[in-house]
């Protein structure tokens, strides 16, 4: 290992095992942003985890997808910049919520709940992974059944309560 | 051969059922794509129905100054239920922004009141009439962090106005 570059480890929240991989400074240096975002496929069935790496080689967030498709030939263990990476790295700087059940497994408890509710809880237990704008996209098709806008923040309040009941969690 | 002919002026007393009517109407054409997805269920449609319902009723008691627009959650609420008898007790408990309503003997239950077996599903409308309604008042929509309901038992809805 150069002085330049340096080993990190992390876990995947999918399979629960430890990724270790390498990231060069001059990498994250050539970042806009200062952020390196790396995408490691493993596993079998293949899935894919993003860890976003800073300048200091901390791991600022890592995001799992368990949804992935590529085109072609199976690739060796790192990806780079495949179109799951970029849809997950639109969610830089915005919260992504992951589902802790399927949504059959909660969907009796959930009976009742308002329908906003319930869609926003369905399309995040669909999707595994997600992050806010996305979730916000895919309800927007209610905006013209309530006649109402949904906007972000109230999005994001409901999504907090869903954390805070345990079904979700905000990664 | 008869013949009838009915002739009644408007009757702003009685004019809740119109607005319902509207409510209804106008739901069911701007959700017509959203409430025939098998995923909404009975309660799903009858979320997204009566909350047009609630927006219109609350239409209706600012027409007839029942309320007016700086009136508070609390008070729509209040004329909602003595204008249109929902429940025959209907309690609201202000925490900070949170409102936890609570209904006892509701008029508009469709298995209790109306005696039909929906068949494990709900189908209430309070939620959304809450929702619809306060919404239309106050400009800003009301979270429906809570709905617990016991079919013609007791209706626990809890929402919060920020």
């Amino acid at each position: 290992m150069s002085a330049e570059s340096g080993n990190i480890k992390v876990l995947c929240d999918i399979c629960n095992q430890p990724i270790e991989f390498q990231v060069s400074q001059e990498k994250i240096r050539e970042q806009r942003d200062g952020i390196l975002r790396v995408a490691l496929a493993h596993g079998d069935p293949l899935h894919v985890i993003i860890v976003y790496v800073d300048r200091n080689l901390r791991v600022r967030g890592v995001e799992a997808s368990d949804s992935f498709q590529m085109e072609g030939e199976r690739a060796e263990s790192v990806v780079s910049a495949s179109e799951v990476a970029e849809n997950l790295s639109e969610a830089m700087g915005e919260p992504c919520f992951q589902a802790l059940y399927s949504f059959s497994e909660i969907e009796e408890r959930e009976k009742t709940a308002f329908i906003l509710d319930k869609t926003i809880l369905r399309t995040i237990c669909d999707s595994g992974v997600i992050c806010l704008g996305k979730i916000r996209q895919k309800v927007a098709f209610l905006e013209k059944a309530l006649g109402d806008r949904i906007d972000l923040p109230q999005i994001e309040t409901i999504c907090e309560r869903y954390v805070q009941e345990g079904l979700i969690k905000r990664i | 051969m008869s013949f009838f002919r009915f002739r009644r002026r408007k009757d702003p007393r009685r004019n809740y059922l119109n607005r319902m009517a509207i409510g209804l109407g106008a739901g069911i054409v701007k959700a017509r794509d959203a409430i025939l997805n098998p995923d909404f269920g009975p309660q799903g449609a009858m979320d997204v129905l009566s909350t047009w319902m609630g927006q219109e009723i609350a239409k209706e008691l600012l027409n007839q100054k029942v309320i007016t627009p700086t009136s508070s959650p609390e008070e729509v609420l209040e004329k909602m239920l003595e204008e249109v008898r929902i429940a025959e007790d209907l309690s609201v408990e202000m925490v900070g922004n949170t409102a936890h309503v609570v209904v006892q003997n509701c008029l508009i239950c469709p298995r209790k009141v109306g005696g039909y077996d929906l068949e494990g599903y709900t189908a209430c409308p309070v939620g959304g009439l809450v929702r619809g309604a306060i919404g239309l008042v106050s400009g800003k929509t009301p979270q429906l962090s809570k709905i617990d309901l016991k079919t013609g038992e007791i209706c626990k809805t809890d929402f919060t106005v920020s």
